[in-house]
């Protein structure tokens, strides 16, 4: 299109004055224009800083980056690098210096405490910011207290999603004066508002629940408790915890669960000494996911399922849980059994969801697999 | 299909009427579609003034929409071809359609029109961005200006 490459005074400026229009031009663009353009004037840098930017963004180009980044922050602290990982390409690729959106620590003092979707939440000294990494844009954080390390137990979880709503959001979540269990309380801060939400709701949990590791899915925060294998939730629309447990599989006995696990060689070595599964909440492929593991690298995948609350009468987000390995399959403890059976999961753990189609799906299940009839039996149980 | 087709009168700028097959505004165009099915439009009495969409374009957006109206079943290639072909127009005649386009809001005029824009600035340098659509005052002080471009010289 040469022919069209001038644009000349009056209408150029028209459409660069013309707000909405300009948007949905520069919604267009690849990433790596976007943020070169963010300087081409004061005005496009506005627009495109704009979270509303991103979020018509993602909806327009209709993917979503899918990457991990990994930060080797063990192996070498005078050249900290970040590695990213490509998961929508085939192959990994190790992101290299000369490329421009090389993700980058802002220094070598900073220390990520967690991400979301392409944020981070990054300690240095006594300070918190919320850092990106592809822009290298950063910015300090308000403290809910007078200092952030000074409270006896204050955790934070972040939580950033430009498909659902604007901005980010920080949650902090603190225990009052007394030791009792049930004076934890929350409170939020929104990029939007710029200001820590002084509404506090309060809840109780578990002592061992790790609200130092947050999983976000789906407008929801979720922890796990180290020990008692138990979740809650925050429910960011409507800003506090749902402590409405929901029945998690048996397991192994002396179960060492985490929210995070850390495996050294010689835990590994030792396998005597750590006889039990790890756990770890793993949202994927739509559905929030209890991944539990041991060190034979058997793999249970249990799903915590959403409802779907476009059809639902429920809340949003209450769980139902299933194991999704047949209990026979135990024999091997070599064998991989994740799993990926939606369809089934889908059916038989949402009784309320009946559809025409259900009982003559529910015999060709009969006789597949030992999952199956599992569900199944669940099932019926509900309806009586 | 015995019966005749309906008229719409739309009235340019410079008060020029054009003669449109209903359907064909109609199918395109989401503000006339709304006139039409609320009532509003008299088909003996009433034309559709359209006061920021010159005779020009306007004659161009009625082409568009009876193209895409009577080719719809063509082939992507083809209707690509023609739209190319179409939009073989100065820069201020596309901007003018644009504005018709937001006006009159017909969708796939609009998206054609913005891909197009953005393949104009795709890939661009800053300098060129700013000589294209004529950006004088970029509102950045001369020293932030000066750190940008030492910062992100391949930009420029």
């Amino acid at each position: 299109m040469s022919h069209n490459t001038e644009l000349i005074s009056s209408s150029a400026k028209a459409i660069e004055r013309h707000v909405a229009l300009l948007t949905k031009i520069l919604v267009r663009l690849p990433l790596r224009d976007v943020m070169a353009f963010k300087r081409v004037s004061k005005r496009w840098l506005s627009l495109i800083s704009d979270p509303y930017f991103s979020q018509c963004r993602t909806t327009v180009q209709g993917t979503r980056f899918s990457s991990l980044i990994l930060d080797p922050n063990f192996i070498n602290l005078q050249h900290r690098e970040l590695t990213l990982f490509y998961f929508n390409k085939k192959i990994l690729i190790p992101c290299r210096r000369r490329l421009i959106f090389c993700p980058k620590l802002p220094d070598n003092y900073s220390y990520i405490l967690q991400s979301c979707n392409g944020l981070m939440y990054v300690r240095k000294f006594s300070d918190r910011f919320i850092y990106n990494p592809s822009t290298g844009d950063k910015k300090l954080l308000p403290s809910p207290f007078p200092w952030f390390d000074k409270s006896p137990f204050v955790e934070y979880s972040l939580a950033f999603d430009p498909l659902r709503f604007l901005g980010y959001k920080l949650i902090c979540i603190f225990h009052g004066k007394s030791l009792k269990e049930d004076c934890h309380h929350t409170m939020v801060y929104s990029s939007e508002s710029g200001a820590w939400n002084p509404y506090r709701s309060s809840f109780s949990a578990p002592t061992d629940m790790g609200f130092a590791y947050d999983f976000y899915f789906q407008d929801l925060v979720y922890w796990i408790g180290s020990k008692s294998k138990s979740t809650l939730h925050f429910d960011l629309k409507e800003e506090y915890v749902k402590v409405d447990l929901p029945p998690l599989p048996p397991g192994p006995q002396d179960l060492n669960v985490g929210g995070h696990v850390y495996l050294t060689s010689l835990e590994l070595n030792s396998k005597e000494a750590y006889n039990g599964y790890g756990y770890i909440l793993a949202p994927a492929r739509g559905y929030m996911n209890l991944v539990g593991f041991d060190f034979e690298f058997c793999i249970p995948v249990f799903r915590l399922k959403e409802d779907d609350y476009s059809s639902s009468r429920k809340p949003i987000g209450r769980l139902s849980t299933k194991r999704n390995d047949g209990s026979t399959d135990n024999s091997d403890p070599h064998r991989m059994k994740m799993k990926y059976e939606t369809i089934v999961c889908k059916y038989y753990l949402e009784p309320g969801h009946n559809k025409k189609s259900s009982k003559k799906r529910k015999d060709t299940m009969i006789g597949g697999s030992g999952a199956s009839q599992e569900h199944v039996a669940m099932r019926d149980e509900d309806a009586n | 299909m015995g019966s005749p087709l309906k008229k719409i009168m739309l009235c340019s700028s410079e008060k020029e009427i054009f003669s449109v097959e209903e359907q064909v505004m109609v199918q395109h165009s989401v503000i006339i579609n709304n006139m039409i099915e609320d009532g509003s439009y008299n088909y003996e009495e009433s034309k559709i003034p359209l006061d920021c969409v010159d005779s020009k374009t306007l004659k161009k957006v009625i082409d568009y929409c009876t193209y895409h109206t009577h080719h719809h079943n063509d082939n992507q290639e083809d209707l690509e071809a023609w739209d190319a072909q179409f939009l073989n127009v100065d820069s201020n005649g596309l901007y003018d359609l644009l504005m018709a386009a937001n006006y009159l809001e017909i969708r796939n005029l609009l998206d054609l029109i913005y891909r197009t824009i953005k393949n104009m600035i795709k890939g661009k340098k800053i300098d060129e961005i700013r000589r294209i659509l004529n950006i004088k005052d970029h509102g950045f002080t001369p020293e932030e200006e000066e750190q940008n471009r030492k910062e992100y010289p391949h930009f420029y």
